[in-house]
Formats: C-alpha cells, structure tokens, sequence
C-alpha cells in the first residue's frame, strides 16, 4: 500500500501549530491503526488552544497537509511563529525545522536542487537570528531537536550544532554564521543519490555499497560547486566533512592543514548528531559519552579545538 | 610514443620516489570486483596542460602547467599533479605527440604531500587540433 506521503500528504508537527490562527489549508488527521486520513479542521477556522491542547494529550504529534499546499503552511509557519519574538524559542526553533523540513521535502519529491539551496539559505538566516538573541540554551535546544536520525533531522541537527560551535569559536558576523548554517544544511545533499535501502541498512553495508556511500561528498560538491552562488568554505563543507586529521578520511584523505576550517566544524557536529539519535539498531549514546569518543579521537579525526571548544560548552550544560 | 621526463622540481612525490615510475608499461593489473568500463594501460609521461578553474568560480584564471599521467583507457586517465585538483574540473591536455585531449576531473585523492592522484574522464575528443589526426 502506497504511504500517506506517496498519495500526496505531508506530515506536520503538532507542536508547530499556534492557538486562535487561521491557517490557508485543510488539515487531516491520522487515526490509530487506520491507513487513510480524515478531515480535521477545514481550512479558514482557527485552532482553538483547547484543539491544540486535546491534540498534544492524545500523543497526536503529527497531522497532515494536501502536498500542493505546503507553501501555505511554511507561509502560516513564518507569519505566526518564527517571526513572532513573543513566541518562546524553542517553539520558534521547532517551526523552523517544519518550515525548512517541508521545503526539503518539497524540493526532494520534484529533485530541485534550487529549492534545497534556497530553503538552506533561508534557514540559515532564521538559525543565526534565534540563537543570536542567546535566549537558547544547549540543552533546551537539545531538547528541542528531533534524535531520530532521519536524513532532514540530521542536517537540521548538524546545522544547529555547527552554528553554535560557529559561536564558541568567535564567528560573530551573522552573516558568515548564515552561511555556515546553510552549508551544514546542505552538508549530506549528495546522500539523495544513495538508494534508501542502502542508507537504512542495518546491518553492514557491503564494499560496494561503502563505495557508494563514500561518493556523497563528491556528488554533492559537483552539484553545488556548478552553480556559483555558494561560498567556497560552504562547498567545502559538503566536500570535505568525512575528511580525518590524519589524512585517513575520504574523498581526499587530506590531512590536517588542509581541510577547510568549516568542514572541521561540520566534521564534529555530524558525528555528535549521529551518536546522539536514536538508530533503528542501538540506543542514542549518552552526551557525555559522546564527548569522551570525539575527545579520544581529538588530533586524530576531528580538530582538537573545535572538539575542546564543544564538548566544554556540551558538558557544561547538561 | 615519445615519452619525456620532466625536470625534478615538477615531478610530485612519488613520481620521484618510485624507482620504476617512467618504465612501466603494459595493462594495469585488475582485481576480480573491477567494475571499471575499460582496461587500464600504464601511460607514464610528462604532458602539457591548461586546468581550467570550477564552472561556478567567478574571478579564477585558466593555469598552464605539467602533469604527469600514470595510465589510461578508453574512457579517461589517471594523472599526478603537485596541486589538489576538483571534481568537474576541466583540464586541456596536450600529450606528447601533440594529440590534444580535454578531460574532467571525476575524483581526486592525496597520495602525499605535493602529490595529487587525479581520476579524469575524455569529454570532447579534439581530432581536428590533433597533429596526429
């Protein structure tokens, strides 16, 4: 039977959804153990906070769109929650993912490249401009970001992360921490070449199938680098991210000096982020085991200060 | 083919280190999984190249140089530079009978420092600039 995505309904979070707004598109709703989906609320009438309320303590976290209107929704998400400093951060920061995980999908479903730049850009902008209020703090923002390592929550995840270490190291102008964020977003683009049964495998992959996988950094770089409107440090990023200090790494194996500074940052955050999720075949690893991996593994794999810089702000806060 | 060597400061490291490295000749040995298209031949010489910068890399200037190639099939050649090279990268080569090829760079990997193994593939075989024809 075909998924609720492939007859043309997208998933959106119920925590994104703000009492007492109209938004411009039906919502449907998913009942227990039923593979179709039901009217909800007809687009035009507003959300009671009772619906929203009765909806969260249902354990309902999901309700659907129609595909066609997901520009709607993203329009909804950005009038009534990200751009509103009343609303608390962490609400912000959720519909920003939403916002940016819809766009992604978007771009996915119709393999518009453009789309993703462009949805990456506008996150990376809204990013630095939540956490540049410092309002945030890691372990509420922990507690805000998804752990499931689905492809988009992973990149919203190393994103988050890579603008925070971003900060940590000194990067102040707000631009240049946009662009880092944008980059992060984009860091695992080349991935959507790789068959999904490939990259959910559980079990090892096979060396033809490690070969595969290894080329995502270059296809993505070949994809980016040929347009011309990405920073060179950003299409190193999405290159140079599974690169290791010791010139061990891939695609290049270079070493040390001459791995670009963003793609040490990345580097870390990505994998903090894929130890921190939960995975189909083990436990999310505890923070602070996470810290001591990328710690043993300082000067070897990962840039020791980039890691000491991190873990520092990490441990401090959890 | 007239095969050239190039002078010291040229030549990337193992190149240099490689004792044999000019003398090879012959079909490059394949392993049993080999999933490449064409057999490899060894093609050690010194060339003549223009690499041209990242389609989407505004203000970057062609750069003439030398490279050296370390073997070659119907489908694209292996060669060594001193710099690390991209992928999508153009690269003019003229080989030294005069032929004249243009490749893009598929893959590029450190083999140690000052030396770079570059995977290129032909894109537009240039027959009517060739002094071989």
């Amino acid at each position: 039977m075909l998924s609720l995505q492939a007859r043309g309904y997208l998933p959106i979070a119920t925590a994104t959804l703000c009492p007492q707004t109209v938004m411009a598109c039906d919502l449907y709703l998913q009942r227990r153990g039923c593979a179709f989906v039901e009217l909800y609320r007809s687009a035009r009438v507003p959300l009671t906070d009772a619906d929203i309320q009765k909806l969260r303590g249902d354990g309902i976290e999901h309700l659907y769109i129609r595909l066609e209107e997901a520009e709607a929704y993203r329009d909804y998400l950005c009038q009534h929650v990200i751009h509103d400093p009343d609303v608390p951060a962490t609400v912000r920061m959720r519909a920003l993912a939403e916002v940016t995980r819809v766009a992604f999908q978007d771009a996915l479903v119709a393999n518009r490249c453009d789309g993703m730049v462009a949805a990456a850009e506008q996150f990376g902008q809204h990013l630095t401009g939540i956490l540049a209020e410092r309002s945030l703090q890691f372990s509420e923002l922990y507690s805000t970001l998804a752990h499931d390592y689905y492809t988009f929550t992973h990149v919203c995840n190393v994103s988050v992360y890579c603008t925070m270490i971003g900060q940590l190291l000194g990067m102040s102008d707000l631009e240049e921490l946009a662009a880092l964020a944008s980059a992060a977003l984009l860091h695992d683009i080349g991935k959507r070449h790789i068959p999904a049964h490939i990259l959910n495998k559980r079990g090892k992959p096979t060396d033809a199938e490690w070969d595969l996988i290894r080329q995502h950094p270059t296809t993505g770089f070949r994809e980016l680098a040929a347009r011309g409107d990405l920073q060179w440090s950003q299409l190193m990023v999405v290159y140079q991210h599974h690169e290791r200090l010791d010139g061990r790494g891939y695609p290049c194996g270079l070493t040390a000096d001459e791995i670009d500074p963003w793609a040490k940052i990345c580097a870390v955050a990505d994998v903090f982020d894929a130890l921190t999720c939960q995975r189909p075949y083990r436990p999310p690893v505890p923070v602070a085991e996470v810290c001591d991996h990328l710690e043993s593994f300082a000067g070897q794999r990962f840039d020791p200060q980039v890691v000491a810089a991190w873990c520092s702000h990490v441990r401090s806060r959890v | 083919m007239n095969q050239q060597h190039p002078s010291e400061s040229a030549i990337p490291t193992v190149a240099r280190t490689e004792e044999d490295f000019f003398s090879k000749c012959g079909p490059v040995p394949a392993s049993f999984d080999d999933m490449r298209r064409f057999p490899r031949f060894y093609y050690r010489t010194q060339v003549s190249a223009t690499i041209y910068p990242l389609p989407g890399i505004e203000g970057a200037i062609p750069t003439p140089c030398t490279l050296l190639t370390r073997d070659l099939s119907r489908g694209g050649v292996n060669v060594l530079h001193t710099e690390q090279l991209f992928p999508a990268q153009r690269i003019d080569l003229v080989l030294p009978d005069g032929v004249r090829r243009s490749v893009e760079v598929v893959w590029c990997r450190r083999l140690a420092p000052r030396c770079w193994s570059a995977g290129c593939r032909f894109i537009r075989p240039d027959r009517e600039n060739s002094e071989a024809g």
